[in-house]
């Protein structure tokens, strides 16, 4: 479970977050959407102890990131949207560094670093340094790094970027999957069909301020257009 | 196609980096002035010195004639490991996917890329060159005309050097088996490092005021064992100075025509191998294939160590740090120059006849003074290396503390090993009791593990810079040249109160110890705790 209290966040003059107010509960997938230079990004570093709010509160299974910050990222998974990190390092280096960082028994990491390497055909792949990935493959190297811990709370900058259709299909069912398991999944993109489909609930942020919360059939409620599918709402919210 | 536009293209594309807003931003010259003058300044003096010190002894005119040849032999030397510098920079542009799909000869763009890595390496290294010459001639009373002479030699031989770089950078980036460009720089950049580090050092030594010596007998001593290495250099120096100095006409006409014929044949050799090096190289790196059981064998012996997150982020930093050879191999190779250089010391140590602590310490340390400036520097390129990993860190339920250590522990143990093996060494050469040598030990260790957590404060607050190349320091400004003098003032700093008290109290007592260790424990603890607080600040910066 994720809350955030009036959080704000400015970098010189610009306000990139403005009393941003959102409670996200286990077992359901959330969609953080926006247009470019929303504060989309900006948001989900301050969840995972980036980037540190200017006013309020943030905490992941009520461990404050800002107090506890230990204990709040052991609750989490980040999947950032630039997988350009740790390049120098091997797959299996870099996997390895996560199970030790987040304390995962030997047995348990390798299971799940076979099944999840399985899953997104990088198994053939640990062995080469992540300087020699593609993007996309470094994208699933995170992808998998991200899920070594079975984390509570699964935080997604972007994660579709690159991918092949395979794995983004792969990654969605894990999204889904991780909701039905009772884990809370943040994800923010600007692919509204994908969002459309696997989103229960969708928040849409417009310079740093939050315009709508809920799910879609609330959104159409609101906009008082029940056939209107997410994009066009999107568009018609946004530019007001 | 018209020769200015292309040059302009491969300025703007080897050079011109991104800058605020988008906008491109131009290489500095300062730095490379700055560095070209203090290298022209220290030589004349180091040379001038040298020759009144030879002078003094009353020098035989063969003796004086072998001092300069190899004078000039390792200014060329220098200015071509500048020039094969520059050259890799200007091979290892984006020339892959810019130029290759050109319809542009081999030749012209050689030409176009030459000229401007013979403008950089003048700037750097060159202006020595064009300099010293006359000063050694006019001291020596050789005629105007030969010292004209000479500088237009030197110029010839720039160009030729410049060339022969550059044909050397690209059998360099075809033949070596390193993972990227920057592996094959650093390379390059560290030989220039070891080199320059060796010639210092032997131009210390014949620097009459660094001797210590009051006997001339100990004077030439070292002026023979300066003129076994500069034998071994003066490739460059023989025909010249058979021109110069015993009127061979043929020896001064060679030393003309040998230049011009390496730049053409570089030239000529670039049109036939430059774009099939490059043609070859697009095929990118097979790794070897290992079985699904050997992989999973390495797996589960990976997790199986994983188990202490101490040692997994040493062994993380040691990843990061070497898979970039930019990053440690300058300090590397300039540690173990210094090693060697201290192994000669010591042999030419233990071969004379006094063999007292004190004066083993008198020769042998500005290679400790060097060394501790070095090695830190490894400490100082893990903050600059982390850069987007930098950010990732803080989503990791990670203590900074344990990051700090992870981050200073490999410079350290390094220094640590270097250290101790020279003073065991040092011990055994100059038979002295162990508990004399201990306060210089644990001053030495401390000092060391002082500077690789200042070099580390250091980077955290001027973090992205990695002093690879001179190429590097020019696009990126003046402050990291800075920083680098900086640092190389605070090893003098810490070894201060030990030389204060070997100077007042000639015995090894148990105040020695005091004096000896205790500023050094205080200085490293400061560091400490500057580092940890500027890697914190670093850490919230946004």
């Amino acid at each position: 479970m994720i809350e955030i209290s009036s959080v704000s966040k400015s970098f010189g003059k610009k306000k990139a977050v403005d009393s941003l107010s959102l409670k996200l509960e286990d077992g359901k997938v959330y969609g953080l959407l926006g247009p470019n230079g929303a504060g989309k990004s900006t948001t989900l570093k301050m969840l995972v102890g980036i980037l540190s709010p200017d006013k309020g509160e943030i905490s992941i299974d009520r461990f404050s990131i800002e107090k506890d910050p230990l204990e709040a990222k052991r609750h989490l998974a980040f999947v950032p949207d630039s997988p350009d990190i740790f390049l120098g390092m091997k797959g299996r280096e870099y996997l390895s560094f996560l199970a030790s960082v987040y304390e995962i028994k030997p047995e348990v990491a390798k299971e799940r670093i076979l099944r999840y390497s399985e899953l997104y055909h990088m198994k053939d792949s640990l062995e080469e340094p992540l300087l020699s990935y593609s993007h996309g493959m470094r994208q699933k190297i995170h992808l998998i790094g991200a899920l070594l811990h079975d984390p509570k709370n699964w935080i997604l900058d972007e994660p579709m970027t690159g991918l092949d259709p395979e794995a983004t299909f792969e990654t969605k069912k894990l999204m889904k999957d991780q909701a039905e398991q009772g884990k809370c999944v943040l994800y923010s993109t600007h692919v509204l069909d994908v969002a459309e489909k696997i989103c229960d609930e969708v928040a849409i942020i417009k310079e740093g301020k939050l315009i709508f919360f809920g799910s879609l059939s609330e959104l159409q409620q609101k906009e008082e257009e029940k056939n209107m599918n997410l994009e066009s709402l999107f568009l018609e919210i946004t530019s007001k | 196609m018209k020769f200015s536009l292309l040059l302009k293209a491969v300025y703007a594309n080897t050079f011109l980096t991104k800058g605020k807003k988008g906008k491109t931003k131009k290489p500095s010259i300062v730095p490379s002035l700055i560095s070209s003058l203090f290298l022209t300044a220290y030589l004349t003096y180091a040379t001038v010195l040298s020759y009144l010190g030879l002078k003094e002894i009353e020098a035989s005119q063969e003796m004086m004639q072998e001092f300069f040849s190899y004078i000039i032999a390792c200014f060329i030397l220098m200015y071509f490991f500048f020039s094969a510098v520059f050259s890799l920079r200007m091979f290892f542009g984006k020339d892959i996917t810019s130029f290759l799909p050109l319809p542009i000869r081999g030749r012209e763009l050689f030409l176009a890329k030459f000229l401007l890595s013979f403008y950089l390496s003048i700037g750097y290294g060159g202006l020595c060159l064009l300099i010293l010459p006359p000063v050694f001639f006019g001291l020596e009373g050789v005629p105007v005309l030969n010292i004209v002479l000479s500088v237009f030699f030197g110029i010839l031989m720039l160009l030729a050097i410049s060339g022969c770089a550059f044909l050397l950078s690209m059998l360099l980036y075809r033949l070596l088996p390193l993972e990227n460009k920057k592996g094959v720089e650093a390379t390059v950049t560290s030989v220039l490092v070891f080199c320059g580090a060796v010639f210092m050092v032997f131009l210390l030594l014949i620097n009459p005021s660094s001797l210590h010596s009051e006997s001339l007998e100990g004077y030439e001593e070292y002026a023979t064992s300066m003129f076994l290495m500069g034998r071994f250099f003066s490739f460059f120096g023989i025909l010249p100075r058979r021109g110069f100095y015993q009127g061979d006409i043929l020896s001064l006409v060679l030393s003309f025509l040998i230049p011009i014929a390496l730049f053409l044949a570089s030239l000529f050799l670039a049109d036939r191998f430059y774009f099939t090096t490059f043609g070859s190289l697009r095929g990118g790196k097979t790794t070897k294939k290992i079985s699904a059981s050997e992989e999973e064998r390495r797996l589960t012996k990976d997790l199986e160590r994983s188990q202490n997150i101490e040692k997994v982020l040493f062994r993380k930093e040691a990843r990061l740090l070497f898979s970039q050879p930019s990053a440690y191999l300058p300090s590397l190779m300039s540690s173990i120059s210094m090693f060697l250089v201290f192994l000669v010391l010591s042999v030419i140590f233990a071969s004379s006849s006094d063999t007292s602590l004190t004066s083993s310490l008198a020769y042998t340390t500005p290679v400790y003074y060097l060394e501790s400036m070095m090695v830190p520097f490894l400490s100082y390129a893990s903050v600059s290396l982390e850069k987007s990993d930098h950010e990732m860190n803080k989503a990791y339920p990670l203590t900074e503390k344990k990051m700090l250590a992870a981050k200073v522990l490999p410079s350290t143990l390094f220094y640590t090993l270097l250290y101790l093996i020279e003073g065991i060494l040092l011990l055994t050469l100059t038979k002295t009791s162990l508990l004399d040598f201990f306060p210089l030990l644990f001053l030495g260790l401390f000092s060391g593990a002082g500077t690789s957590f200042f070099a580390f404060y250091v980077g955290c607050k001027r973090a992205n810079f990695s002093w690879t190349s001179p190429a590097e320091i020019t696009s990126r400004g003046i402050g990291p040249l800075l920083v680098f003098l900086y640092s190389f003032l605070l090893p003098g700093f810490l070894l201060a109160p030990y030389y204060l008290f070997t100077a007042f109290l000639p015995n090894y007592t148990f105040v020695g110890y005091l004096i000896g260790i205790v500023p050094s424990v205080l200085l490293m603890l400061l560091f400490y705790r500057l580092s940890l607080k500027a890697y914190q600040q670093s850490l919230s910066a946004e």
